[in-house]
């Protein structure tokens, strides 16, 4: 079995390589001056969950708030996530609290890595969020990959009709999932301990605004 | 090694048998009814001879050359025939190959089963001798005339035109067999290159196969029915290198989650997951194909026609409502594009057609509707075929009663063998009305011209042919 890396690890290794991840702090200590800082870096509406390895249902335990707008409501959440922490999970241990961006809603696109048992790490995109189960509309490729097969993948899927046609008036730039997808390829590579890699949602904003990985998870075999 | 598979110096059939309803029957009969040139040694302690061919008491007893040994006999003798072989490799030493054609072997996943299994692959590996099996059909190779399959394709061999450059291989026997003879049931007989049925793999499998036949310059193009292969990786190289060199086209089964547990089960095949294997088909430039139609009409297409240096497709009808039925099949291929040709072509297009005519809206469409003569049918196809910005034709007709069908299927001909082989474009021959056709079907399959009996199918072929020239362009090969 491998290790899951939490969402901060798993942030940082996929930002190394490229890949846009949505900016996040850990916070140990609710002080306002850190606080103060914290919001300045991250601009607001920010969300703040649980850090922990040993606490996988956040919202059930109270542990998730959304959409906090002012430096008070972040002093508030952050006593508020902890103590809920430690009254659902009082064995858990705690690394801190993740203060992270809140972004506007997007196109949810999925990218991910997994190991195929006879072909070994395979890459995946396709359509994310709550469709991916669904609608299944993903293309695979055994990894690495290069740019022609990056192309290939976005035009096996109902991706290549954004791309080309746009949405609802917006425009997307390929390029822009191409290179994510270049990216991973050679993360993997690089890191043949790699076992898994989610990032789901991906979201495309289009009209020049960077997309941003929201939720990523990596697996590493040890 | 796997030479003496396909040119065996002496083959020797165990479980040979007088009656016609017997394997051991129809594996002899195929051979004689072929003329195979070698020898050919029936093991029947029983029989003087059958067919003509002398019988042996056992594989000991045989004086000539053995190259080549063909279990056809119930699996539970495997037992005593591996100590006759084993007498015989002692003394002469000579055989390379078997071919256990006998099913109830390891698939059966039963410890007989994987006993007898064993028993067959310690001799052999002893020996150095290569085993194709166990559970499969055999094998066939219509240049060397080796046949030792137990198949009756219900054709006579004469009936057969020249043998193709299509070499076939096969995870099922079954299925195998359907190809052979579906092929043999199209307008003029398929005669494969070369034919195997591959079963267990105990030994003998689908690379060290696909290494061989990429080096044989008989085999034009490779179709391959397969359930699983345990080594992903390896096989995904081996395609990577074949497909530079020649196409490979793969029924692969097991797509639905049910068939793929029915894969499992089935030969003794680990089946990985089917959306990788195609992930990996599309990297490395074998095509897929759905069903066994699709399967032979692609393979004949590769074996005739030239790779097409592009994606435009011209659409030339003489029919409007199957014209637009084909539009439909070729817009259903993003890859597929129905090109716009020269104002030149379209200017010749014009003179050489009836006034009545469509040419060119859309564009990469001309309709020559019902009355064209087969000159009007020949002269527009020759127009077509120059424009530069067309790859390929997508031909059909109906054929009318008052369309003469053997001059039509003569004068396509003519175009052609007008023009020079380097220049050539595939052109896919839709002759629709069923069995009326069948005259000018045969003339221009005899003349090496491609055809189908429904524009979805010449459409296919099409598709899959262009998909091979883009792979073959993006490899910059």
């Amino acid at each position: 079995m491998g290790r899951v890396l939490n969402e901060l690890e798993s942030g940082r290794l996929l930002s190394q390589y490229g890949i846009p991840v949505v900016q996040s702090v850990v916070l140990t200590l609710g002080e306002e001056m850190v606080l103060t800082e914290t919001a300045k870096k991250l601009g607001f509406p920010v969300a703040m969950k649980i850090l922990s390895d040993d606490i996988q249902h956040k919202t059930d335990l109270g542990c998730v708030r959304l959409q906090i707008n002012s430096v008070a409501e972040m002093s508030e959440a952050y006593e508020e996530i902890l103590a809920n922490a430690k009254a659902g999970a009082p064995e858990a241990n705690i690394q801190g609290v993740l203060v992270q961006q809140m972004l506007p809603r997007g196109f949810e696109v999925l990218l991910g890595v997994s190991t195929d048992s006879q072909f070994g790490p395979v890459i995946m995109v396709g359509l994310g969020g709550i469709y991916v189960e669904l609608l299944q509309a993903v293309s695979l490729r055994m990894l690495p990959i290069d740019r022609q097969d990056a192309k290939q993948m976005i035009e096996e899927t109902p991706l290549e009709k954004i791309y080309r046609e746009g949405l609802r008036g917006v425009q997307y730039d390929r390029e822009e999932l191409i290179e994510a997808l270049l990216c991973l390829s050679r993360l993997v590579s690089e890191h043949p301990e790699i076992a898994e890699i989610d990032v789901n949602p991906f979201v495309l904003f289009g009209d020049g605004k960077k997309a941003v990985g929201v939720d990523a998870m990596v697996v590493v075999n040890e | 090694m796997l030479d003496q598979l396909f040119r065996p110096d002496g083959i020797a059939v165990l479980g040979a048998s007088a009656n016609p309803a017997k394997a051991g029957y129809v594996a002899l009969r195929n051979m004689r009814e072929k003329r195979y040139p070698g020898k050919v040694y029936p093991i029947n302690p029983k029989e003087k001879e059958i067919l003509e061919y002398p019988c042996y008491p056992s594989l000991k007893a045989i004086e000539g050359h053995v190259d080549m040994v063909v279990f056809i006999m119930p699996a539970r003798l495997i037992y005593s025939v591996m100590d006759d072989l084993d007498a015989r490799m002692e003394e002469k030493g000579d055989v390379k190959v078997i071919v256990c054609a006998a099913a109830d072997y390891a698939e059966t996943k039963t410890a007989e089963g994987i006993d007898r299994q064993k028993r067959l692959m310690d001799s052999a590996k002893r020996h150095g001798i290569r085993v194709v099996g166990p559970n499969c059909i055999g094998v066939i190779d219509n240049r060397s005339l080796v046949d030792t399959t137990f198949v009756d394709t219900g054709v006579p061999f004469e009936a057969f035109g020249e043998p193709t450059g299509i070499t076939f291989l096969s995870q099922s026997g079954a299925l195998a067999c359907s190809v052979l003879m579906e092929g043999a049931a199209r307008v003029v007989p398929v005669l494969y290159n070369k034919f195997i049925s591959i079963g267990n793999m105990a030994d003998v499998d689908f690379v060290d196969l696909l290494e061989y036949l990429a080096e044989d310059d008989t085999t034009k193009v490779i179709g391959l029915y397969m359930e699983g292969y345990h080594d992903g990786k390896k096989l995904a190289e081996t395609f990577r290198r074949l497909t530079k060199k020649k196409p490979v086209v793969v029924l692969k089964v097991g797509r639905s989650d049910l068939g793929s547990a029915a894969a499992n089960s089935h030969t003794g095949s680990m089946a990985g997951s089917d959306r990788v294997y195609d992930a990996m088909f599309q990297q490395t430039g074998v095509v897929r194909v759905e069903t066994i139609d699709e399967l032979i009409d692609t393979l004949q297409a590769f074996d005739r026609l030239p790779v097409p240096g592009g994606n435009n497709l011209f659409l030339y009808t003489q029919a409007g409502g199957p014209g637009i039925y084909c539009t439909d099949a070729i817009a259903a291929w993003p890859a597929l594009h129905m090109p716009v040709v020269s104002e030149e072509t379209k200017e010749k297009l014009r003179a050489c057609e009836l006034p009545m005519s469509n040419i060119c809206h859309p564009e990469g469409y001309a309709d020559i509707t019902a009355s064209a003569s087969p000159e009007n049918h020949a002269d527009g196809l020759r127009v077509v075929l120059e424009d530069d910005n067309v790859d390929g034709v997508v031909f059909i007709t109906v054929v009318p009663t008052f369309l003469p069908q053997k001059e039509l299927a003569e004068a396509l001909v003519a175009v052609e063998k007008s023009i020079p082989v380097g220049k050539r474009k595939p052109v896919y021959y839709c002759v629709m009305a069923g069995a009326y056709t069948k005259e000018a079907r045969a003339i221009m399959e005899q003349n090496g011209l491609c055809t189908f009996n429904t524009p979805d199918k010449a459409v296919l072929a099409a598709k899959n042919l262009c998909r091979y020239g883009a792979y073959l362009r993006e490899q910059g090969v």
